[in-house]
């Protein structure tokens, strides 16, 4: 085939005809080749939504990671602190069991100790082996603490 | 030489002085705020049951008033004084507790605490009561038990607190 068409022109026109029959360049792929090319060009399409989604769940776990690296810190202080003498002792405080040191926890030592109880409970707040008035003083004294809550 | 210098230094002092003594006050009057002292009765009638023990927290409204000091109150339940946080003095708030085990407990209106405060300039404070714990002796709460404390040396000013 000619790579100008003019040059067709100057031949007659049964070979001019001819000559443009037999080049003419009518490509009619076959279906399978069509959807070759389909299924290629989704697959590409779908491995960009596949890196996007990627990267957002890259970026949500890395922002998890970075809550976590700064809540850390405390979490951990928080639990040492539930576990420090002062949280202990603010728990063997609560005679009376009702989630609050008050002077009714105070009360209810007393009484133990008055009816020979005392080692029924877990009343020993000074640490110093015996359960006696210095304890109830201990809790009446805590329950009173202008900063309660607050190790001094 | 020096011996007569010294003598005249004195001499001089003891002129100059006395005329500062008598100026320093008038300069110094317009700085001076009076303070006078004052008690609070905190009272807490209990509705007619044995208070065995109580909790309240004791607040003034102006911060020109600080505690000075803590008394017992008038049954002899509850005649000595109050456990309180030493760190209250020289604050306007206190918590107060006592018990009593006994058996000889007061079921009437009755002053179980009086707070001795100090109140800077004419403030005419109020006090804020919140009765905390009114409790019998088993440790129960005591219902519609309440709470109140007011000014002696001036006008009455209280406000009431209950048991919630």
């Amino acid at each position: 085939m000619p790579q100008d068409p003019a040059q067709l022109d100057d031949l007659p026109d049964p070979l001019a005809e001819d000559m443009r029959q037999l080049y003419r360049a009518d490509i009619q792929p076959s279906p399978a080749v069509d959807q070759a090319i389909l299924n290629r060009a989704r697959a590409h399409i779908a491995g960009r939504k596949r890196t996007l989604l990627l990267l957002r769940v890259a970026g949500a776990a890395a922002a998890v990671v970075l809550v976590t690296a700064a809540l850390l810190p405390s979490l951990h202080s928080a639990r040492r602190s539930a576990r420090s003498p002062v949280a202990r002792q603010v728990q063997a405080s609560d005679i009376n069991a009702d989630g609050a040191v008050d002077i009714r926890d105070a009360l209810a030592l007393q009484r133990a100790i008055d009816a020979g109880r005392a080692a029924a409970t877990h009343g020993d707040i000074t640490g110093d082996g015996v359960i006696d008035k210095r304890d109830v003083d201990a809790i009446a004294m805590s329950a009173v603490r202008l900063d309660r809550g607050m190790p001094r | 030489m020096k011996v007569v210098a010294l003598i005249l230094a004195i001499r001089l002092l003891g002129v100059v002085a006395p005329t500062q003594r008598t100026e320093a006050p008038t300069i110094a009057q317009p700085a001076t705020q009076s303070v006078r002292f004052a008690t609070v009765d905190v009272r807490i009638d209990p509705s007619n049951h044995p208070l065995a023990a109580y909790q309240l927290e004791v607040t003034a409204d102006s911060a020109s008033v600080k505690l000075a000091g803590v008394e017992g109150g008038e049954h002899a339940a509850f005649r000595e004084p109050p456990y309180y946080d030493a760190a209250a003095l020289n604050q306007n708030r206190i918590v107060l507790a006592a018990f009593n085990t006994g058996s000889d407990l007061p079921a009437k209106d009755s002053r179980v605490a009086r707070l001795h405060v100090q109140i800077a300039g004419d403030a005419n404070p109020k006090f804020e009561v919140k009765l905390t714990v009114a409790s019998a002796s088993d440790g129960s709460a005591i219902p519609g038990a309440t709470a109140t404390a007011s000014m002696s040396s001036s006008p009455p000013a209280s406000t009431e607190g209950a048991v919630p």
